[in-house]
């Protein structure tokens, strides 16, 4: 056996290293440089502010300002065949790079794109994954409403004729692709206090946070040279911040479910270095249209069950206890190695799952769980 | 019996194995000379190959690796193209990926550790010009082509930086990411910032990371591609975009919608043509070196031959014996190659040596291209390949061989019974009338050789006819000596001249196999060394000439020297204008025109050229006809009208600033600086079809009375910046571009000095040869009353006579092969052509001094069969 080149071993390392930054650990914005040398400015990201309302459309187009921002569909579809979960999710990233760079290829907002699919038959996830700065018309991410581009994958949101409009969401990757419609059936959920989402102890350690639930799914999924027509039902969240993670903060569970009675459940946790959890939150919408948002105190999330990946050595509680409130339920995966390994492309390693959602009765809901941080440690 | 039976072989296969050494030791010496011979060539040969190939494997693995997995690359010259032709191939269904690329070379000029981040704005000097290559990636669209540029922030060590955002490291503005061979060139660290000129300005890099994937011995450095068109002064510009097809997409439909949405002048290349490029790069220069080392190996393979009939000569009665006691001829034969393929294998084995050592100590010294500027930012390590090293040697002896063969199947065509009297004198061969039809026919094949072009841009043709003139001039030699000399005997007759000098030209005459042996060697080395001495003069003679038309300037200004991003700003150049005693300034910008990816781009030289008088400034060849309006005058050099087969008055199409146009042969120039072709085109016409074209160099001309240290000690003074800007007046351009051509060709002197030694030898071997045989002779004619003096003087005049029948011949000879070379060989090589300058004092120095050692060497030659005693001789009997 030969060892693959030092080379390319060390260039996937080193794209690790830089992509692990991305999105999911972000650091908080460094101050200002002196102006004196191009290229040594930095951005000053804006921070959230606690009372900013939400104004639509304008809120489901893009926040260049804020550091991190993403749009994230997460959803169950089912066909003759079967079910299966599926996540298409495009994130903008800010780099702290100088703004003032007047190059049009100057990296002032980074494009990024992951679709996946879990499909019991193949136990464990297809995925794909793509980067780009934003720039040229090939690549961006629209201010008005949604529309994210990277090159010929999108995201978009009409507003035609429907309640909360329709999405239009495009992955073509050649081995994996996806054409799927979303329909909004319900109105929008705003997370924390109207879409004031806390992420730690402190106020600006925050995001604002939105959910379309129960979003009708109809289109064409083809992988492994199969191509299938699927219906179902998805989640999609818009969240930005410039301080999602609070120092010493290494990741975070999270999970969305669709209730079967027309409810929605959102849960979080921020977890620390220790093992500890920093913060907590969650949302639950009752079948009514009533909502309430919890804080630290009121929400639990206790894993029931690990599972350890063989790829890369990380052990996640893939299946938990979530209690909101005083809405208690079980999640348990689809199947377990639903990790996303995109070592190869952007450099990010976490779990996104399709989980269904056990009440004390039997079956209440479907939805997805994320487990971010556990690879963490072996990336370093 | 049967244990007879069984050691009677061996009994008979050591005398042969004596009879070898015998002869190796009979003269040590020659048997040393040979294997030096053949050290030389094989040695110089295999150097040149092996420094090739080491710096050409290099060079074009950097290619390679650049190219990564890219289909194609899609690249125009310095100044690159326009930015938004990247967009279009990207957007294209045909394409799967595309990655844009900025490439500046720029001159480091300062470095500053982090611990003086105060005053980093100084940092150190650089004692030396040190420059760095800096490709700036779009490091997401590069991730799919080519991962092993793909930088790693942080230090090589792999510390974990928590504070280090790497993302915006990556991405950053004002971050740079250095190979480890540039981290070593530029004894730089991770941490630590670079302060590269760009125009008249210093930017600051900080070096944030390496570039694990880089082979070694690549100097690069990558950046991110925003920073690197911001920081360098390159907005709007890429000068290569690589790209993946999408699957099942063929080569001619992938050419043909590439083709329609990027500019005119952007090349649209494989890996194999760049490759091929690379390989073109240097070719000429390559073969040429291979083809002087081959000369050397000639060279030795005519000494083997020359020491061989000696031997063979002397040893002849041993063969006959040999024979007798029932050799066979094929014996013989074997028996001497084997002698001859001893002293090769030796020799070649020496040679290899000597040819490792001296590449690698020329690649530790001056780098892979000796020097030459073929190959800049690699710093290769010597690689020396099995195949190369047995190939040299097998050339070696096997001019070891073929040298050996003449004498040695003369040798076993002599009848026994006359070798067994033991008469060294030759008498089958002395019957043999020297033949004229085989040289002639030789001669007659090189000339029709010269006349077939070049074959791959090699002049083979050419080579090959060099050396059947060689052969030729050496097999007709005996014919013209013995005609000179019968003509010569029977002036001495009339003239009545003294005894010694008839008996001289009488025995010259009578030219036996071993005269024939002197005079083939004094021509053979004779005409290498004319032929060298008149190449040499030639181009150094036109060189000179060249240099002096352009540099017409008292003063010239360089800024960029191998950068990209060294200019003189408009302010710099209107502070020149108004400097007092300069009357005149005249700037240049350089750039290059990719006309074909197979081959290295075309220089493009921006200067004010007045269309009226073009002469003024270029070296013309031929005369300059005016361009019809409307059309834009351009003047290809010499090397690029041959190329690209320009003539003058012809009307082409070229890509200027990525605009297709017009343009009007108006006259071509000598060029000797660029072999691959160069482009001069008027300064204000080539800005206006590039706007923003940046001058790089000026020439100035002082005003009357000015002095030049005067203007330079005033521009010192009030031009800030000017301390980066190099200032050389013509008369030390011209020395220093001398000094580096004879360096170039210090090597021909040497194949030169071996070529006497050959000469010389020759002229040995055969007076010593014939010594023992005319001792009789001399005893006959001291017992006739000559006196030792007057045979002596005998001796002398017959070698004199050898050498100035051989320089005579040998000087046509060669005279005829620096024809060749200056007028076939070079221009097919290098594409440029020579005034002919034949250094007649040196030659004829050379001729005399070959003649005045010549006799001496007879003398001494001879000097035991005239010694005192030899009356003795009279007596002797076999």
């Amino acid at each position: 056996m030969r060892p693959p080149p030092v080379s390319l071993a060390a260039a996937l390392a080193a794209r690790r290293r830089l992509l692990g930054a991305l999105g999911i650990a972000c650091l908080p914005g460094s101050p200002v440089a002196s102006a004196a040398a191009p290229g040594t400015r930095r951005p000053r990201y804006r921070a959230i502010e606690r009372g900013t309302p939400l104004r639509f459309p304008r809120d489901h187009g893009a926040h260049p300002d804020y550091r991190t921002e993403w749009w994230y569909a997460t959803g169950w579809l089912g066909d003759s065949a079967g079910e299966l979960g599926f996540q298409i999710t495009f994130f903008r990233i800010r780099p702290a790079t100088d703004p003032d760079n007047p190059s049009r290829f100057a990296p002032q907002q980074i494009i990024l794109a992951h679709a996946a699919i879990s499909d019991p038959a193949e136990r464990r996830l297809v995925h794909a994954e793509r980067v780009a700065r934003a720039g040229f018309g090939l690549v961006q991410a629209r201010e008005a409403d949604t529309d994210v581009e990277l090159q010929d994958w999108r995201l978009a949101r009409e507003a035609i004729g429907l309640p909360g409009g329709r999405y239009r969401a495009r992955i073509d990757a050649g081995r994996l692709r996806l054409a799927l419609d979303l329909e909004a059936t319900q109105p929008l959920l705003l997370h924390g206090d109207a879409g004031y989402s806390q992420k730690g102890p402190l106020p600006r350690q925050a995001s604002h946070y939105y959910t379309q639930p129960h979003l009708r799914v109809g289109g064409r999924i083809a992988h492994a040279g199969r191509e299938r027509t699927v219906k179902g039902h998805a989640w999609l969240d818009h969240e930005w911040s410039s301080e999602i993670l609070a120092p010493g903060a290494t990741g975070w569970d999270w999970t969305g479910i669709n209730l079967d009675d027309g409810g929605a459940l959102m849960a979080f946790r921020i977890r620390g270095d220790d093992g500890s959890v920093v913060w907590a939150g969650g949302t639950l919408r009752d079948r009514l249209g009533h909502t309430r948002a919890f804080g630290p105190d009121s929400v639990r999330m206790t894993p029931a069950r690990h599972w350890r990946s063989a790829r890369t050595g990380a052990r996640y509680p893939v299946a938990m206890q979530v209690r909101v409130g005083a809405t208690e339920i079980a999640l348990e995966p689809l199947f377990d190695d639903q990790e996303l390994d995109a070592r190869g492309a952007t450099g990010i390693v976490y779990w996104e799952g399709a989980v269904r959602a056990i009440g004390p009765s039997g079956p209440v809901g479907r939805g997805y769980l994320e487990l971010t941080g556990y690879a963490g440690r072996l990336v370093l | 019996m049967s244990a007879r039976g069984a050691r009677s072989p061996r009994v008979g296969a050591d005398p042969l194995a004596a009879f070898i050494l015998s002869g190796l030791r009979a003269a040590p010496g020659r048997a040393l000379a040979v294997v030096l011979a053949i050290a030389i060539g094989v040695g110089m040969g295999l150097g040149i190959y092996l420094i090739n190939r080491t710096a050409l494997d290099e060079f074009s693995g950097a290619v390679q690796f650049l190219i990564g997995e890219a289909d194609y690359e899609l690249h125009a010259g310095r100044d690159g193209f326009d930015e938004s032709a990247w967009a279009r191939v990207a957007r294209l269904p045909e394409v799967a990926a595309a990655a844009p690329v900025v490439d500046v070379t720029a001159r480091v000029e300062r470095k500053a550790r982090p611990a003086g981040a105060a005053d980093a704005s100084q940092g150190e000097a650089y004692p030396e010009r040190r420059m760095l290559r800096v490709l700036g990636i779009d490091l997401f669209r590069l991730a799919r082509l080519n991962t092993r540029l793909i930088p790693m922030a942080g230090s090589a060590s792999g510390a974990a930086e928590p504070s280090r955002d790497s993302l915006a490291d990556l991405l950053g503005a004002d971050t740079v990411f250095l190979s480890a061979a540039a981290l070593v060139e530029l004894d730089a660290q991770v941490g630590d910032r670079l302060g590269l000129r760009v125009g008249d300005s210093l930017r600051w890099l900080r070096i944030a990371g390496t570039l694990p994937g880089v082979p070694a011995g690549q100097r690069l450095a990558v950046m991110d591609i925003a920073a690197a068109q911001w920081q360098f002064d390159r907005l709007g510009v890429l000068h290569r975009i690589d790209v993946k097809l999408a699957q099942g997409v063929d080569d001619a439909r992938a050419r043909r919608a590439i083709a329609a949405v990027v500019p005119a002048g952007v090349d649209i290349a494989t890996a194999q043509d760049a490759e091929r490029r690379t390989s073109n790069l240097s070719v000429a220069y390559r073969v040429n070196l291979n083809v002087l080392a081959l000369v050397a190996l000639f060279t030795g393979g005519f000494l083997v031959y020359s020491t061989q009939s000696l031997s063979v000569h002397r040893r002849r009665s041993q063969l006959a014996l040999l024979r007798t006691l029932g050799a066979t001829r094929a014996m013989t034969v074997s028996l001497l190659l084997a002698e001859a393929g001893v002293l090769g294998v030796a020799g070649s084995l020496l040679g290899a040596m000597l040819g490792v050592a001296a590449a690698a100590a020329a690649i530790a010294r001056f780098g892979g291209d000796l020097g030459g500027g073929f190959f800049p930012g690699i710093a290769p390590e010597l690689s020396v390949d099995p195949a190369g090293l047995v190939l040299f040697c097998l050339l070696g002896v096997a001019a070891a061989l073929a040298g050996a063969l003449l004498p040695v199947l003369a040798a076993a065509r002599v009848p026994l019974a006359g070798a067994l009297r033991a008469q060294p004198q030759d008498v089958a061969e002395r019957a043999i009338r020297p033949r004229l039809v085989p040289g002639l026919a030789l001669l007659a094949t090189a000339g029709l050789l010269c006349l077939l072009p070049a074959r791959d841009g090699l002049p083979l043709a050419g080579y090959a006819s060099v050396l059947l003139l060689l052969l030729g001039g050496v097999a007709l030699t005996p014919a013209i000596g013995r005609a000179v000399f019968i003509r010569l005997d029977r002036i001495g007759d009339r003239l009545d001249a003294p005894a010694w000098m008839g008996l001289a030209v009488a025995r010259a005459s009578a030219s036996s196999g071993m005269t024939r042996l002197a005079l083939a060697s004094v021509v053979a080395s004779f005409a290498v060394m004319v032929a060298m001495g008149i190449m040499v003069s030639s181009f150094r003679d036109s060189v000179d000439r060249w240099l002096v038309t352009v540099l017409p300037a008292d003063l010239y200004l360089r800024t960029a020297a191998g950068s990209d991003t060294g200019w003189l700003t408009s302010d710099e150049l209107e502070a020149l204008r108004s400097t007092p005693g300069i009357a005149r300034v005249e700037p240049l910008a350089v750039g290059t025109l990719p006309l074909d990816a197979r081959r290295p781009a075309v220089a493009l030289v921006a200067r004010p050229i007045d269309a009226t008088d073009p002469g003024a400034r270029l070296p013309l060849i031929g005369q300059a006809r005016p361009a019809p309006p409307g059309l834009l005058p351009v003047y290809p050099s010499e090397p690029m009208a041959r190329i690209y087969r320009m003539e003058v008055g012809e009307r082409r199409t070229l890509a200027l600033g990525g605009q297709s146009v017009e343009v009007f042969v108006a006259a071509i120039w000598r060029d000797y600086a660029r072999h691959y072709g160069a482009l001069a085109i008027d300064l204000e016409d080539y800005r206006r079809l590039v706007p923003g074209v940046r001058v790089s160099d000026a020439a100035l001309w002082l005003a009357p009375g000015a002095s030049a240290s005067g203007v330079v000690e005033r521009l010192s003074r009030d031009l800030p910046g000017f301390s980066r800007i190099e200032v050389t007046e013509p008369g030390i351009i011209r020395e220093q571009s001398l000094r580096i051509f004879d360096r170039s060709f210090a090597i021909t002197y040497l194949l030169e000095a071996v070529a006497v030694i050959i000469g010389l030898l020759g002229v040995a071997a055969t007076f010593s040869a014939e010594a023992l045989a005319r001792r009789r002779e001399f005893g006959v004619q001291r017992a006739l009353g000559m006196t030792r003096g007057a045979i002596a003087s005998q001796l002398a005049l017959e070698g004199v006579l050898f050498a100035a029948v051989g320089a005579a011949v040998g000087g046509a000879v060669g005279g005829a092969i620096s024809l060749l070379l200056v007028e076939v060989i070079n221009p097919q090589s290098f594409h440029w052509s020579m005034d002919l300058a034949v250094p007649w004092a040196l030659l004829v120095s050379l001729a005399g001094a070959l003649v005045v050692l010549s006799a001496g060497t007879a003398v001494l030659a001879g000097r035991a069969a005239i010694a005192p005693g030899t009356v003795g001789a009279l007596r002797e009997d076999w």
